[in-house]
């Protein structure tokens, strides 16, 4: 069915989703394709059902009808490789910063010696070093994301839901994050699915770009970004006319939904 | 926020306007390891200076005006209680009578006297320790039972049906009328003591724990969920921390009502204890005994809670408390 590199790799199919919250549907007849090792930028405006998609994938809200593959295997719960990466911080408070990102290696069995020496590895990744012994409520809002971020890969993901993890971030923070997402990301075998309503952070970080829609069929137009990751955030007025074009097209084809629906 | 989508070129213009501070690392640059905090590092040039200084200066009229403010609170206080001492010792060394009366109770001088005479007896350490260990018992029972039982009631739907209308209805029953069937119940009085004990401070931390499982964000679990874990991870790395604060609050109800408990189940059915003391001093006319024997329940049911009060602000140290607990270490 697949070539043998892309069995090894993750995708996620989605096919005919339909998801709901107590018989009000959120997302309608939703069928899509995350390739393997691609970064898949989720662009809508709020309450169009972007997190409800990545509880989805992540197996924390089971769809009504339709289902989520992962490498051809239907998702039936949440588990490890699905990990989802959360706005405000999933990191546990009562952990130090050491000890979150230890957490999902202790999970897997990960022997205390060996689990000390990864998460080392990647508090110093994510820019965290001298930060190790820090409570959660000690660190200021873009280092707690890095660690989550640290967290979240040190369990070796095969997949990660990314639910605006920038959103509550300034302006700079946000693009040195965004750049350091994609320095780490360019390290693993991971395949992101980042949801967001900034379009110039899709831009920045996305090889294809999803629109979804407040209502209708949930996917909109699906646009390749051809150069990607060439675009910070924090510059996105490049002399590039192409580039200039292709936010144009992306803007209209956000403002078309919200308007024709 | 919603602005975002249609910003057309804002991110530009924040940086162009936040760039021109020389002095401050700019954290647009990808630089992986930042001695500062990123987002807190913005560039606000000359301002900087000035207004720290006045800051300092608040900061120091602020406290020179808290360490007066504070030795005049405990000038206060202790004025306040020797007042109350002083009182006592008035009333009752004149034989006051008014209405209330004050010849039969025992003076401040006598009580001291008697205290101290006591602080020398074997009875009184025997009395101490027989209480302690009934608290101990029964309040430390209270807890691995309370905790459990609110937990199982708080994750489990089966459980809380199970459980529940059980709960709801001996709930309000107090503690200390169960002390019949405590004594139909047991074989020795002594179990039947702890068993009072133990329901009196089983209830608060029930309900304490139930509500805090409830009130559990539910980010933790799915964080944890997510990364792998299964039920058993959740509730050793999520619901077991994560309900201590609510835990504690508890605990500390319980630990007074557990207190209030043996010593009347003490003054009713027991051999020896502070409460068996207490009432048994006023059978023989020993009233220095009776106020002896009340100061030493005060004394121990605030060591108790101040125990518990300690332990619970060691194990919820990640709390965000007011103060140094937002302050970042460095």
């Amino acid at each position: 069915m697949t070539a043998p590199e892309q069995t090894v790799r993750a995708g996620v199919r989605l096919d005919g989703l339909d998801v709901g919250y107590q018989g009000r549907p959120v997302l309608r007849d939703l069928s899509l394709t995350v390739r393997a090792h691609e970064i898949l930028v989720v662009l809508g405006p709020s309450g169009c059902g972007k997190s409800t998609l990545l509880r989805t994938i992540a197996g924390l809200q089971p769809p009504v009808t339709g289902q989520v593959l992962v490498d051809g295997e239907p998702v039936r719960g949440p588990g490890m490789g699905r990990a989802l990466v959360f706005q405000d911080d999933g990191l546990l408070p009562w952990r130090t910063v050491a000890r979150n990102v230890e957490l999902p290696m202790a999970i897997r069995g990960v022997s205390r010696t060996e689990r000390r020496r990864v998460a080392q590895e990647w508090i110093e990744r994510v820019g965290l070093a001298g930060s190790e012994r820090r409570l959660p409520r000690q660190l200021s809002g873009g280092m707690r994301q890095r660690a989550q971020l640290a967290r979240t890969l040190a369990g070796e993901p095969r997949i990660v839901l990314m639910d605006e993890p920038f959103g509550a971030l300034d302006t700079q923070t946000r693009a040195t994050m965004q750049r350091l997402l994609v320095d780490v990301w360019r390290q693993t075998d991971a395949t992101v699915v980042f949801v967001t309503h900034d379009v110039d952070e899709a831009l920045a970080l996305a090889d294809r770009i999803v629109v979804l829609s407040l209502t209708g069929p949930a996917v909109g137009e699906v646009v390749d970004v051809p150069h990607p990751r060439t675009t910070p955030t924090d510059a996105p007025e490049t002399d590039d006319p192409d580039r200039r074009r292709l936010r144009e097209h992306v803007l209209a084809a956000l403002t078309d939904r919200e308007r024709t629906h | 926020m919603t602005r975002a989508g249609v910003r057309p070129s804002a991110p530009a213009d924040v940086t162009a306007l936040t760039v021109p501070d020389p002095t401050t690392p700019d954290p647009a640059i990808p630089d992986p390891t930042p001695a500062v905090p990123d987002g807190e590092s913005g560039g606000t040039g000359g301002g900087i200076r000035g207004r720290n200084q006045g800051g300092v200066q608040g900061r120091i009229r602020g406290r020179v005006h808290g360490r007066r403010a504070e030795v005049t609170g405990w000038a206060l206080r202790v004025s306040s209680l020797t007042a109350a001492l002083g009182l006592w010792q008035v009333l009752t060394s004149h034989d006051v009578r008014l209405w209330l009366r004050f010849d039969r109770l025992p003076t401040v001088v006598e009580v001291a006297h008697a205290f101290a005479a006591q602080l020398g007896t074997a009875t009184y350490y025997a009395d101490l320790s027989a209480s302690l260990g009934r608290i101990v018992a029964g309040f430390g029972l209270a807890g691995v039972l309370g905790v459990s039982v609110g937990v199982l009631v708080g994750r489990s739907r089966t459980g809380a049906h199970l459980v529940q209308p059980l709960l709801e209805v001996l709930r309000p029953i107090p503690a200390i009328s169960l002390v019949p069937i405590a004594i139909l119940l047991f074989p020795t009085n002594e179990q039947g003591i702890v068993f009072i004990t133990f329901v009196a401070a089983f209830f608060p931390i029930v309900v304490s724990t139930r509500h805090a499982v409830r009130a559990l964000p539910t980010i933790w679990e799915e964080a944890v969920l997510t990364l792998g874990g299964g039920r058993a991870r959740v509730l050793v790395s999520v619901v077991l921390p994560g309900i201590l604060p609510g835990v504690f609050g508890g605990l500390s109800v319980g630990a007074g009502v557990s207190w209030i408990c043996v010593i009347s189940a003490e003054m009713i059915s027991g051999e020896y204890g502070v409460g068996y003391r207490t009432w048994q001093a006023y059978t023989i006319v020993d009233y220095p005994g009776v106020v002896v024997g009340m100061l030493t329940i005060g004394v121990l049911g605030w060591l108790t809670s101040a125990s518990v009060e300690l332990l619970g602000r060691r194990a919820t140290r990640w709390l965000p408390r007011g103060g140094d607990g937002t302050r970042s270490a460095s």
